[in-house]
């Protein structure tokens, strides 16, 4: 085996069979997985009742159940029906919410002069209740502002009315893609998310690199390892090392995360035939549906859907590539600054200059969810010390010319040979100064030297 | 042939100049001791030996080749700040270090156990490296340097921070590698504990070599002609004998033996000193005091200073 190729062995097989790598490549994709279902889970699962104060003091919505009986009722039949979950009591009083804290009731909604102009309502509550409970307080609420809003205001026929009334939805479809709906925003954030993978791998191991170096350091190792192997070939196999290490976790979570996606999936469609309600658009769906009905309406659920439209093969093959990429070029970096300092202690200093694009990288990627298209957003899709990051959220998207990403991968190779050539410059004299305290101008002299 | 030619070696540091026109021969099968001060440049010339810097100019040979990369494999380095990974363990290491060296993992293995064998250490092969002692982790580090077999091996201050059990010990392994034809360069700035093993040495200041040679040609260099004399009978007359022309350097009486130390001037021999002070004293002994390399070191470096100054 080549000398290179035994240091990247010895910098893979230590760091692979570390306790603490293989806890995290195990417990990251259960992580993620117990989140998101865990969510989803407490969702479907919330049979709590809530007492719900609906407080009217206009009389808005409420009415006297009869001239001789003051009892409170919902004024339109329709609405404010009592369910498992929900019961609701009205009063024409305006309680302070702090009595709510020791009263009977869970939450009360308070229906102010505001609320019947522009539907702003405040909504207190003890504990906070599921989207569906919400949904069906929120709809009873609208409509019945809206009943009065029509017949009581405007002396209009309800009925009439709602079926003047239309729902405006926006299927994006780009011009470039007929056929199928865009769904942009979403896709963003699922680029965003990989974005930030890519940013915390970079840096997770970037500094793992400067650890590295500073240990072999510090250790008094690194002048052994130097007169068997050129400094260039000790760094370049660290580098290559742990950036596989990288990967290999990053392909373990994927795997992971696809089986644990797929059995998820499964559980929850068999608990939801067998259980309750698939809450759907706010909607309730009722018990009876049959499996393969449930199955196709989780493809056709428009929260999920789009999923299916990101290219995922293209989006792996892009971020391995970045990854390794954009890898290459900061961990030459946290190389250089290893080299160039004794302790951890001392990298204090030239950590900034590094980590400032990383991070500005990740900020940018935030602000392209909403603007995916700005020419700003483009520009740092190219700029090679941004591009790993930004570039993630463009290809979710899915609206990157082929030039584009071509111009990105070029820049960012021509960068990172830049910054391994430069880095390794630092590098080679660093690991042999002991005892002084390096300044930039030190390592400028170091660049220049010969 | 010689185990290393250097010549003309410089070497700077931006404006600090490490080497100037470095001239020096490594005959092979010596031991040969680098000396200098703290900063002379040892290190640095012994890291252009390595190959980890590279001179700014000069010739560098190593067995009358021009020294190249493959020779690394043919070099041991055991350098001033040297230490091993703390978390591997130490069979797992050595094999790694020698495996840099080239070393066939196979070929590595059995020198492995034939040295662990030698110095008693087979239970320390799954150990931690930061579970051995001071101590044990140098005898690993001794190891590792010579595991590979070298033409040459270079040990730079090895006897500081051994402890004295260890220091003997790895004195007595590389003076029998030395028997068995290996090339021995001992850098160090204390002359003391190096001046029996070496024969021949390189005084390196201020980036020069101000002194260069075999042990036994520089003490005849810097002999003084001056005899250590013990004589009976009285002193006083022994100083009228020898007049002006013999210089008394320093003495010493007693009641039955006195003590004399006196240089002989350019022009004359032991034997006028002796017909000098023959009819009038005793003779009981007469040693000529040769300077130990200590004495040389400290005068060379003094005059050399004094001399840029």
């Amino acid at each position: 085996m080549s000398k290179i190729g035994l240091i990247i062995k010895r910098e893979y097989s230590t760091r692979i069979r570390k306790r603490s790598f293989i806890v995290m490549t195990l417990l990251g994709p259960l992580l993620f997985a117990g989140l998101l279902f865990g969510t989803i889970y407490i969702t479907l699962n919330d049979q709590t009742t809530y007492s719900v104060l609906i407080s009217d003091p206009y009389g808005v919505v409420t009415q006297h159940f009869s001239k001789t009986d003051t009892t409170l009722v919902p004024r339109f039949a329709e609405q404010f029906k009592n369910t498992d979950q929900v019961i609701y009591g009205f009063t024409k009083t305006s309680p302070d919410p702090e009595t709510l804290k020791d009263g009977l009731y869970n939450i009360m909604v308070e229906l102010d002069a505001v609320s019947i102009n522009d539907g702003k309502c405040n909504f207190y509550f003890k504990n906070y209740p599921s989207e569906p409970v919400q949904a069906k307080i929120r709809s009873d609420i609208q409509e019945s502002l809206e009943r009065f809003r029509v017949s009581d205001s405007l002396q209009l026929d309800y009925e009439k009315y709602k079926r003047a009334k239309i729902h405006v939805d926006f299927a994006e479809i780009n011009v470039n893609k007929l056929n199928e709906e865009d769904h942009t925003q979403e896709r963003a954030v699922i680029g965003f998310a990989f974005a930030i993978l890519i940013y915390m791998f970079i840096f997770m191991y970037g500094i793992q690199v400067m650890r590295g170096v500073i240990e072999e350091k510090t250790n008094r190792i690194v002048e052994v390892i130097v007169s068997s192997v050129k400094p260039f070939e000790l760094m370049m196999g660290k580098v290559i090392g742990i950036g596989l290490v990288g990967l290999t976790q990053f392909m373990m979570w994927v795997i992971l995360s696809a089986g644990l996606a797929t059995f998820g999936l499964n559980y929850f469609e068999s608990q939801l035939v067998g259980g309750s309600a698939l809450v759907q658009g706010g909607q309730v769906m009722v018990n009876g549906a049959t499996q393969a009905e449930l199955s196709q309406q989780l493809m056709d659920n428009e929260a999920i859907n789009w999923l299916f439209l990101i290219n995922w093969p293209a989006m792996i093959g892009i971020f391995v590539f970045f990854f390794i990429g954009g890898f290459l070029l900061y961990s030459a970096l946290f190389a250089a600054i290893g080299a160039a300092v004794d302790s951890d202690a001392d990298t204090q200093q030239f950590m900034m200059p590094v980590t400032l694009p990383l991070v500005f990288s990740y900020v940018v990627s935030a602000l392209l969810i909403n603007n995916p298209e700005s020419a700003i957003g483009n520009f740092f899709s190219i700029f090679p010390l941004t591009s790993p990051v930004t570039i993630m959220v463009k290809t979710a998207i899915g609206n990157i010319s082929v030039w584009h990403l071509l111009a990105s991968m070029v820049s960012l190779v021509a960068a990172f040979l830049f910054f391994i050539w430069l880095g390794a410059k630092i590098y080679r004299v660093g690991i042999l100064a002991y005892g002084k305290k390096v300044g930039y101008k030190d390592l400028w002299k170091w660049i220049r030297n010969k | 042939m010689d185990a290393i030619v250097a010549e003309h070696i410089n070497k700077s540091y931006g404006s600090y100049q490490a080497l100037t026109d470095v001239n020096m021969v490594i005959p092979q099968g010596k031991v040969f001791g680098l000396l200098g001060p703290n900063g002379a440049g040892k290190t640095t010339f012994i890291r252009i030996l390595n190959q980890i810097i590279e001179p700014d100019s000069g010739v560098l040979k190593f067995y009358g080749e021009s020294i190249d990369r493959k020779h690394v494999a043919n070099i041991g380095y055991l350098p001033e700040e040297r230490g091993l990974y703390k978390k591997m363990k130490v069979g797992e290491q050595c094999l790694y270090l020698a495996q840099l060296k080239g070393l066939k993992e196979k070929e590595a293995l059995a020198e492995l156990k034939m040295w662990f064998e030698k110095f008693e250490i087979q239970e320390w092969w799954n150990k931690k490296v930061e579970d051995l002692s001071k101590g044990m982790a140098q005898k690993i580090q001794f190891i590792t340097t010579v595991l590979h077999k070298p033409q040459l091996l270079i040990l730079d201050e090895p006897f500081s921070g051994f402890d004295p059990i260890n220091a003997e010990l790895i004195q007595n392994e590389m003076l029998r590698l030395n028997r068995e034809g290996t090339t021995i360069v001992l850098s160090t700035h204390d002359v003391g504990s190096v001046e029996s093993l070496c024969d021949n040495i390189a005084l390196i200041n201020r980036s020069q070599v101000i002194l260069n040679g075999s042990v036994a040609d520089i003490r005849n260099q810097f002999r003084s002609k001056s005899y250590e004399i013990h004589f009976k009978g009285t002193f006083l007359e022994f100083t009228i004998a020898l007049d002006h022309r013999f210089e008394l350097v320093e003495n010493s009486t007693s009641d039955e033996v006195h003590q004399a130390l006196v240089k002989i001037p350019e022009g004359r021999t032991l034997n006028d000193l002796l017909g000098t002070i023959l009819p009038v004293s005793e003779i009981v002994s007469v040693q000529e005091r040769i300077p130990s390399m200590h004495d040389i070191f400290v005068q060379t470096v003094q005059s050399f200073n004094n001399q840029q100054a």
